[in-house]
């Protein structure tokens, strides 16, 4: 066997291993997953709004993800200390494509990666909304980026003090 | 009107956003080579080129049409696509250069023949490419899938476009394809013979000297 020969045998065998290792891993039962890195909040009959900033992300966690990622969450400590601090508004990263959290898909219809903001009442949704300009956003400058975010979180907020 | 054409500028200037970020740029810069495989014939070149855009722009055209008259359901789509697609990718693009780098026959190329059969056999395999555009559009990573279905969607739907502004996104993912087919050309011309040494080309790239591929000589 030649070495032209045996790169493409060798080549053709890490095919199908890959695809056969791709078959296995789907139909392998999936285990019982931990609760999710989000942190509930204690169900409670406020009439208060609170809020969330959900940062949901998936197995695959690219370089433009986490740069909105670490974009938003400084963009937030640095707005909203204040709401942070009291509770008001909370920081939460779940990866929705862990079996517990894949409910957020549906709950928030994501369809990618995504920095969505929650008004929750009694513990329960009142509102929310999809910052999904972040994407177009990530690619100008950090301060850019920092407006939008900033200035779409009042909006929904009702105009939160500074 | 203007609306129309705010709209259709934004759709190109998505397409561009999603080629250049960093996954569709490694598929796309994967299809340079593939489409440019058969350098020694700028009519095999051409068609391979305008085959991998149609591919990817029938795909985005299809996918804008269906969700636009919910057909399918975005979320679940999109997770379908991300998750499959890139995990078929893999192995398809190493089966792509193990085509490329001669270590695989062409599925269209029979195993004898003249030079009659050969070309027949080439101008069956710029097919490829298409097949090419259309699973490279349906390998959505973050990036893509967030300006596709986040971005164009809602202003197709917006305006009642389900076709025209997909159609304009495709063509804006295939927009470096073009410039980079281009400054591979410009390359070459520059290492023109009678030199054989390599020039650069006016992109700052070395630019490649003809492979052996494109002699008839080599097969």
């Amino acid at each position: 066997m030649n070495a032209k020969s045996f790169a493409t045998a060798a080549l053709l065998a890490f095919v199908a291993a890959t695809i056969g290792a791709a078959i296995l891993k789907e139909f392998r039962a999936a285990p019982a997953p931990p609760a999710a890195e989000r942190r509930a909040r204690p169900a409670g009959g406020t009439a208060e709004p609170l809020y969330a900033a959900y940062y949901f992300h998936g197995n695959i966690r690219c370089e433009t993800c986490t740069t909105i990622e670490e974009l938003s969450s400084s963009t937030l400590e640095r707005a909203f200390a204040a709401e942070l601090d009291s509770g008001r508004l909370e920081w939460r990263l779940v990866n929705y494509d862990e079996p517990a959290n894949e409910h957020f898909r549906e709950d928030f219809q994501l369809a990618f990666q995504s920095l969505v903001l929650v008004e929750e009442r009694g513990g329960a949704v009142a509102r929310w909304t999809n910052l999904k300009d972040v994407w177009v956003h990530v690619q100008d400058t950090p301060e850019e980026f920092g407006d939008y975010v900033v200035s779409a979180s009042r909006e929904f907020m009702g105009g939160a003090p500074e | 009107m203007n609306e129309f054409a705010a709209a259709s500028a934004a759709a190109l200037w998505l397409g561009v956003l999603t080629s250049i970020s960093p996954c569709p740029l490694a598929t796309n810069i994967a299809a340079v080579s593939y489409v440019g495989r058969r350098v020694g014939s700028a009519r095999l070149v051409l068609a391979s080129g305008l085959l991998y855009a149609a591919g990817r722009t029938i795909t985005y055209v299809a996918l804008g049409a269906a969700l636009s008259a919910s057909l399918l359901a975005v979320p679940q789509l999109s997770h379908l696509l991300q998750k499959y697609m890139n995990i078929l990718l893999g192995p398809l693009l190493v089966l792509v250069g193990m085509l490329l780098a001669g270590l695989l026959e062409s599925p269209f190329s029979g195993g004898g023949g003249g030079a009659g059969l050969r070309e027949k056999a080439d101008g069956l395999g710029v097919w490829g490419a298409w097949l090419l555009g259309v699973v490279f559009a349906l390998s959505f990573c973050p990036t893509s899938a967030a300006l596709f279905f986040g971005s164009l969607l809602p202003l197709a739907v917006g305006i009642d476009s389900p076709f025209a502004l997909p159609a304009l996104y495709g063509v804006g993912t295939r927009c470096p394809c073009w410039v980079s087919r281009r400054c591979w050309r410009a390359g070459r011309r520059a290492s023109a013979p009678p030199s054989s040494v390599s020039a650069r080309s006016s992109c700052g790239r070395a630019a490649r000297p003809a492979p052996s591929s494109s002699s008839p000589a080599s097969g």
